[in-house]
């Protein structure tokens, strides 16, 4: 029970939540989207209510912290029980539906047979670098060791002080950070009364798995599960999913709450449903509470999703308008925290406070070009290296190159191009980031280039499969589920 | 059922292309080198599931013997070999310590009355006291101690 409590709860609480904010309506693959989000969105859910515990009922706030929890949970029950389930919304949503798309029968197996095995042994080499890192790599490596972890200790330990994590004299433990990862430490540690070092481990190996099963989803809604098993096995037989995914630090469940916004975002786009975006606001927001990172992605979302609700959707002005405040109003929850989080409690960036005025601005984005030069290349070095990558970004820049030829029309009816910008923006931000760094570049390059290509490469992931993967639609081989 | 290849010309083309695409990602991913270096360890797995911590050594266990002379909360300085730099040699001792006594809170640049002093022998805390203000209040080890500021 040291694990599986604060899971549960977790669970139970996050499927409340997408029941009630999705559940009940009618779209493909409904019951396995519950499957693999109410864990990550109920996580999510309860850093949010332990932040705000904290910031309201300071030395109180454990008591708080499950107080609220069981409310949330209480009125969450109540709002779903009194919610009439849309016409449509359990046919196909079950079990034998999943079967169908998972155990086709025939010859039409066969990828799925093929898609089955990688992902198989991509789970079975993960599985034992995963108890290779809690052999070796027990408190997780610097950033979990030194900074996650002590910040939620400052959470575990003293209540009545926590916010003494954001203290001038600590600038070296990054107090402007978002705190999901702290938060959810403490949580759990919370939960056992003590600091269980399984506990962050935990939550690591429910990340990794959730992203699993959203790439599997992904491809499971468009009618395509077997490009789906192969894309997760792709991701996970990559080296530098491998090297980054149990490290204890917020980079994978950033990754998952990318790829989760981009894949849900999207698959609301396409299906035309409101309920959708409004969870992909809800991880979009989750992302910038995960990561600084996160701040970025936000305006990424709402530039592409926001045009393509603007120009790109046929439905009436003001359907679609409805549609972009559901994604505003999923991302309003999570957004609050990191809001009051820099207006009230951490000190200014070093970014912000190293970029200050127009004139220094332009001054590191465009004085430097041999600085400059040195980001583009060192982007390009560590994007070909075959053995990090699998080729990841060859069959990107192949996927783009086939879509810009040939499936200009596709785009424009599904929108596939929204992960290829998505990937492409995050990446152009983080070169932003590296001209107004106050560190040594090559120092700051270095220790978090491949961690920034990770985060991109989610949505170049679903987009290479999105494009290059075989569609079995068009043959009719697929049914709805 | 109908057969992925009945159709126009360009479909048939469309998909044998998209079958050698989804081949050639396959086959990229499952020739995915294993760097994977060393063994695992079972007796740290088995106690960690068990809940069992107590056999593994927390970050910063070697400041253990400060322990029973700080505060529950407060502030102290840390004076260590060097000076507070972020890229330097010796700064994972001072996030080792402040990591292993949160809530206490360690000043790396040293202004506080009373500081804990942690370096690798006497002559070098000699030298750091002197170039801090401080003075030395305690010793627990050689170069290790706690240090006040001189008035």
């Amino acid at each position: 029970m040291m694990v599986l409590g604060p899971l549960l709860f977790a669970a139970g609480l996050g499927f409340l939540f997408l029941y009630w904010a999705a559940g009940n309506r009618s779209f493909s693959c409904r019951v396995f989207f519950l499957a693999v989000f109410s864990l990550p969105a109920g996580l999510v859910l309860i850093s949010v209510l332990l932040f705000w515990s904290y910031v309201l009922a300071g030395p109180h706030a454990p008591l708080a912290l499950f107080g609220l929890a069981y409310l949330a949970g209480a009125a969450l029950l109540i709002a779903v029980v009194k919610r009439p389930l849309q016409e449509g919304a359990t046919e196909g949503g079950g079990f034998k539906g999943f079967a169908r798309l998972i155990f086709p029968s025939g010859l039409r197996c066969l990828p799925y047979v093929a898609g089955g095995m990688l992902l198989t042994a991509g789970l079975l080499r993960a599985g034992r670098f995963f108890l290779y890192s809690l052999s070796w790599d027990t408190h997780g490596r610097w950033d979990a060791r030194f900074f996650w972890n002590m910040k939620a200790r400052f959470f575990f330990r003293s209540p009545e002080a926590w916010k003494d994590m954001f203290t001038p004299v600590l600038e070296w433990a990054h107090p402007d950070y978002p705190l999901f990862l702290p938060a959810t430490t403490a949580w759990g540690w919370l939960w056992n009364g003590r600091e269980l070092l399984i506990w962050p481990h935990a939550v690591s190996i429910v990340f990794n798995l959730a992203l699993v099963l959203l790439v599997v989803w992904f491809f499971a809604f468009r009618k395509a599960t077997w490009a789906g098993l192969t894309a997760a096995g792709f991701l996970l037989m990559a080296e530098i999913h491998r090297v980054w995914a149990f490290t204890l630090m917020a980079d994978l469940p950033l990754c998952f709450f990318i790829a989760a916004a981009c894949a849900i975002g999207l698959a609301g786009i396409r299906e035309r449903s409101g309920p959708l975006l409004f969870v992909s606001g809800f991880f979009t927001g989750a992302a910038a509470w995960c990561k600084n990172e996160g701040i970025f992605f936000i305006f990424w979302m709402i530039l592409i999703f926001g045009g393509i609700l603007l120009a790109g959707d046929s439905r009436p002005r003001a359907e679609r308008i409805r549609a972009g405040l559901r994604f505003l109003a999923g991302l309003a929850l999570p957004l609050s925290c990191v809001i009051y989080l820099k207006l009230f409690l951490a000190p200014p960036s070093e970014f912000a406070t190293n970029a200050q005025g127009p004139a220094r601005l332009i001054t590191l984005l465009f004085a430097e070009p041999q600085k400059s030069g040195f980001i583009f290349l060192s982007f390009l070095n560590f994007m070909i290296t075959p053995a990090y990558w699998n080729g990841l970004w060859y069959f990107f820049a192949l996927a783009l190159g086939v879509g810009l030829l040939f499936k200009r029309a596709e785009w424009r009816l599904h929108h596939g191009w929204s992960l290829a910008a998505l990937a492409l923006l995050m990446q152009a931000g983080y070169i932003l980031v590296y001209h107004l760094t106050p560190h040594d570049i090559a120092w700051h390059i270095q220790t978090s280039l491949p961690r920034l290509l990770l985060h991109s490469a989610m949505p170049a992931l679903l987009f290479i499969f999105d494009t290059l993967a075989f569609n079995l639609q068009t043959a009719g081989h697929e049914t709805s589920s | 059922m109908k057969s992925p290849f009945q159709g126009s010309i360009k479909n048939n083309i469309s998909a044998v292309t998209s079958l050698v695409l989804y081949a050639a990602l396959f086959i990229a991913a499952a020739r995915s080198p294993d760097l994977l270096p060393r063994k695992i360890s079972v007796p740290v797995i088995r106690s960690l599931l068990a809940g069992e911590d107590r056999s593994i050594l927390p970050v910063g266990y070697e400041f253990e013997p400060y322990r029973r002379f700080l505060p529950a909360r407060g502030r102290l300085g840390f004076i260590m070999d060097f000076p507070f730099h972020p890229y330097g040699k010796t700064i994972t001792q001072l996030y080792s310590a402040q990591t292993y006594f949160v809530p206490v809170v360690l000043n790396p640049n040293p202004g506080d009355p009373v500081a804990l002093l942690y370096c690798s022998n006497r002559f070098i805390a000699d030298q750091r006291l002197a170039e801090t203000g401080y003075r030395l209040a305690a010793v627990l080890a050689d170069g290790k101690g706690f240090a006040v500021k001189k008035t």
